[in-house]
């Protein structure tokens, strides 16, 4: 960024020996999230922005999810965000990419949420008074996740019933494996089993990798 | 019964599904077995998939929010949790981390880019792509086709009314000298460049095409970093539109 915005400041006399200290800039493509998180861990404003912008909505969907209400799966996002920006420099690329790294977190502080019972009554009274509309207009964004929903989907749909209804109801419902065993009537093993093989199936569907 | 075999919590430790007292051990029991570490890292980017997938938009109001709030918390510093250099050493080029150089001038990209971000967001050129694009997501005749990429990461054609629209996810990320270059190739051998897609990016890429029609494929390329007229190497992908 500065080294644009020093670029347009022309002044008399200083045109020549600015543009003989300007960097080439071949269009390399969009910065990677990986390379915008490392530019975060030094403290880079605008790259948080930047990063902002691109993984927002991913953490705000899976956090309401787990959670439904909006107005607490706005307080998490919001504290998720803010925990990028403050941990980035613990940053591992070598332990997955940084969309895992943000989302994976998001997902936690969503269950940790769940898991506390305060949340759970907060949740349900919120639920009951909450006015969900939004009035403004993200056809892109939307667009963006429906693409992708469309492929998980796809891979979702070539698991079995027992793999699938496992995952969603941990994942998305935020449910233990055991609560997950108790709502389908299954012993414990056999959950485990599936949340497993499950997951492995979908990885290789969706070709993913760490 | 949930302590025979510890191997079987990959997935319920992925799926954020196991109470924090087994949360706990498990943890403890990744410390000394790297095949179980392996296996969580896979299916914890598998997870991060179905998150990925459920996107909404955030609140509008919450980016002010944050961004004024990280004004105010201090970042912490490095620990010892990043891998040593050795390591790093051994990984493939294009995934050593970046010189100074590099760095110099990825500071300078991501200024146009967050310059082009923000100048796009207001142009009707840009509303225009999005109407375009979901156009075909939604059309009711829409042809999806997905395969994975040869050289990793997998993508997604969605088809309708004579045009496309493509999806990478998880591309390999190139060196600094190639690009992807997205192509429609015709059954007679031809192929006309849509896009020059830069290097990658593990998160996804996206572009809308015009005049696709039966029997073109939707090809994408390695090529040096300007892009080529035709392409130079075989496909790393390659998506046949059907009739």
């Amino acid at each position: 960024m500065s080294v644009s915005a020093r670029a347009g400041e022309t002044m008399p006399g200083m045109v020549s020996l600015r543009r003989g200290f300007r960097p080439t800039v071949v269009d390399d493509g969009p910065p990677t999230l990986d390379d915008l998180l490392t530019l975060v861990a030094r403290g880079d404003g605008p790259a948080f922005e930047v990063l902002y912008d691109e993984v927002a909505n991913a953490v705000f969907g899976v956090v309401r999810r787990v959670l439904r209400d909006p107005a607490q799966s706005e307080e998490v996002t919001q504290e998720v965000l803010v925990e990028v920006w403050r941990t980035a420099t613990r940053f591992d690329p070598e332990r997955g990419s940084a969309t895992t790294w943000i989302l994976t977190m998001a997902h936690r502080r969503a269950i940790d949420r769940v898991r506390s019972s305060q949340a759970s009554q907060d949740r349900d009274l919120r639920v009951a008074t909450r006015d969900h509309v939004r009035d403004y207009d993200q056809v892109a964004e939307q667009v963006e996740a429906r693409l992708e929903q469309e492929q998980v989907r796809r891979c979702l749909e070539q698991l079995t019933d027992l793999q699938r209804e496992s995952i969603t109801l941990a994942y998305y419902g935020g449910h233990t494996y055991r609560e997950v065993a108790e709502l389908l009537d299954l012993p414990l093993g056999t959950v485990k089993t599936r949340l497993r093989d499950g997951l492995i199936r979908l990885r290789d569907c969706l070709g993913v990798e760490p | 019964m949930s302590d025979t075999d510890p191997h079987s919590l990959t997935g319920a430790y992925a799926a954020d599904a196991l109470p924090d007292d087994e949360r706990r051990a498990f943890a403890e029991h990744l410390q000394g077995c790297p095949s179980c570490r392996q296996e969580v890292l896979e299916l914890t980017a598998t997870t991060a998939r179905l998150a990925a997938a459920a996107a909404e938009p955030a609140p509008p109001q919450l980016r002010s929010r944050v961004l004024a709030e990280i004004h105010t918390v201090r970042q912490l510093s490095p620990s010892g949790a990043r891998s040593s250099e050795r390591d790093r050493r051994t990984q493939p080029w294009f995934r050593q981390p970046m010189g100074v150089a590099a760095s110099f001038l990825l500071v300078a990209c991501l200024g146009l880019a967050a310059f082009a971000l923000s100048a796009q967001r207001h142009a009707s050129d840009a509303e225009q792509a999005a109407a375009r694009i979901a156009a075909v997501a939604t059309d009711p005749h829409r042809q999806v086709l997905s395969q994975q990429v040869r050289t990793g990461g997998s993508t997604i054609v969605v088809a309708a009314g004579g045009n496309a629209v493509f999806r990478a996810d998880g591309l390999t990320v190139l060196p600094a000298n190639r690009s992807y270059q997205l192509w429609v190739m015709d059954a007679a051998g031809g192929a006309r460049s849509v896009a020059v897609l830069g290097r990658g990016t593990r998160s996804h890429l996206e572009r809308f095409i015009a005049n696709v029609h039966p029997g073109d494929a939707i090809g994408l390329t390695v090529e040096p970093s300007g892009g080529s007229d035709r392409p130079t190497t075989s496909p790393v992908v390659q998506v046949p539109i059907s009739a």
